[in-house]
């Protein structure tokens, strides 16, 4: 029985990586082409990124503030457990941080599904296209129609989703059972409700509220597919075709999704973010260490550096604060204790970067002037009855 | 009027989702008990 959910779900996420490197590919470069003009990508990118930092920055100090209310650490009788379990992985320094953003042989990087890569080769091959001009018509057309097919295979693969979810679900929720009420329930409380307090404060509040002056629950609602897809699979480039998708119906004009969307998969950690914050005082807790708050300021400073700059694996959280904690001096037993639920808290990181990738790009659109609010307020029950009667 | 309802994709997820979550509660009591047995 069990084997079956695994393969459900397993089927799932495969036809979904199935179309990720072609889409990501082709899209991008019909997102250049069709902007036309190389200042306003550069723009885009400045604002992209600089959000990205922002928003990770607030969410670290979200976790910090939940970490301190809610004392997730104290209580904690540690027990049996041994740092001695933990494996310790090093972070890349800075130039090879910068070195990764560029592939060594492009097709091998599309073979591997290497993100930053395929999203800076599609950045050049846009921009080398734009610059061809009038010669260059027929391969941009063929580029266009490409991405449009790649759409279409999701719209294909989205109508699986419900039984993926359904095996995902059953196999991690029969995988860790009872464990979840244990001694760590306080931390994964405190984790969901940063991760919630952060949606709601930051992204809805101050940024669609705020900045693009929307309804931040017609914004949820349109934007809740993605954000069910992340949850579940607790994997960002799965979530990345839903995100794609609704950001046409939300308003975000395709130049934009294209380019700020993948980003963001591989970029925006907002929702690891907390995490981090969350599990540097849990630690501190259990020892009932003191964290001033210059180390705090620190923390924020640290750790939302490390989540732009890392690349977007399966569980780099977890490295990460491996990294975090050993560079304050604090025990790696934390880790041990966490890592066991770590896929419970995941879910809801990886439902949070999703819907801040969303949220940015279309922040990115209302500063470049281009958001469409006329679609962002349409009925998506006209719409959809337009669409099929136009079939 | 009443608004008739229809299934939308993400009617469907949801469902996928609680119920998936359901079945693991279930599969794992199971096997607690199975166990303690």
């Amino acid at each position: 029985m069990m084997e079956f959910f695994v393969f459900l779900g397993n089927l799932f996420i495969r036809l979904i990586r199935m179309v990720i490197v072609p889409l990501v590919f082709f899209s991008i470069t019909s997102g250049v082409l069709n902007l036309g003009d190389i200042r306003r990508l550069r723009n885009i990118g400045v604002r992209t990124i600089a959000l990205f930092l922002l928003t990770s920055a607030g969410s670290v100090s979200i976790g910090l503030v939940i970490a301190n209310i809610i004392k997730p650490g104290s209580g904690i009788d540690l027990g049996s457990v041994s740092a001695a379990a933990v494996e310790i992985k090093e972070l890349p320094g800075f130039y090879d941080v910068i070195l990764d953003f560029f592939p060594q042989n492009p097709i091998a990087s599309m073979a591997n599904g290497s993100m930053l890569h395929i999203i800076s080769f599609a950045i050049f091959t846009g921009i080398a296209l734009v610059m061809l001009g009038e010669r260059a018509k027929p391969v941009n057309e063929l580029v266009n129609i490409l991405s449009e097919t790649m759409f279409r295979i999701i719209d294909i693969v989205v109508k699986f989703t419900p039984y993926g979810v359904f095996g995902l679900m059953a196999n991690a929720t029969a995988q860790f059972g009872v464990e979840i009420f244990g001694p760590i329930a306080k931390f994964i409380f405190a984790d969901y409700l940063a991760a919630i307090t952060h949606t709601i404060l930051v992204l809805m509040v101050i940024l669609l509220m705020g900045v693009v002056k929307i309804s931040p629950i017609k914004f949820f609602r349109k934007a809740f597919e993605p954000w069910l897809v992340a949850f579940s699979t607790c994997t960002s480039s799965a979530a990345l075709p839903f995100s794609m998708k609704v950001a046409k119906k939300i308003g975000i004009p395709d130049e934009n999704a294209s380019f700020v969307l993948p980003l963001g998969a591989t970029m925006n950690m907002n929702g690891t973010c907390i995490y981090f914050g969350l599990i540097v005082v849990f630690a501190s807790q259990l020892y009932g260490m003191d964290l001033s708050y210059g180390m705090q300021a620190m923390l924020v400073l640290q750790a939302t550096l490390l989540a732009v700059g890392a690349a977007a694996v399966p569980q780099i959280g977890l490295v990460i604060s491996i990294t975090l904690l050993e560079s304050m001096g604090l025990p790696l037993e934390a880790i041990a204790l966490v890592a066991g639920i770590y896929r419970i808290v995941d879910q809801i990181h990886t439902a949070t970067n999703s819907f801040g990738d969303l949220v940015v790009a279309t922040v990115v659109s209302k500063l470049e002037g281009t958001f469409d609010y006329e679609t962002f307020e349409a009925d998506n029950m006209v719409k959809e009855q337009k669409l099929s009667e136009q079939v | 009027m009443k608004k008739k309802f229809t299934w939308k994709l993400y009617h469907k997820i949801f469902l996928g989702l609680f119920l998936g979550i359901g079945v693991g509660v279930v599969l794992s009591t199971m096997g607690d008990l199975l166990i303690q047995l």
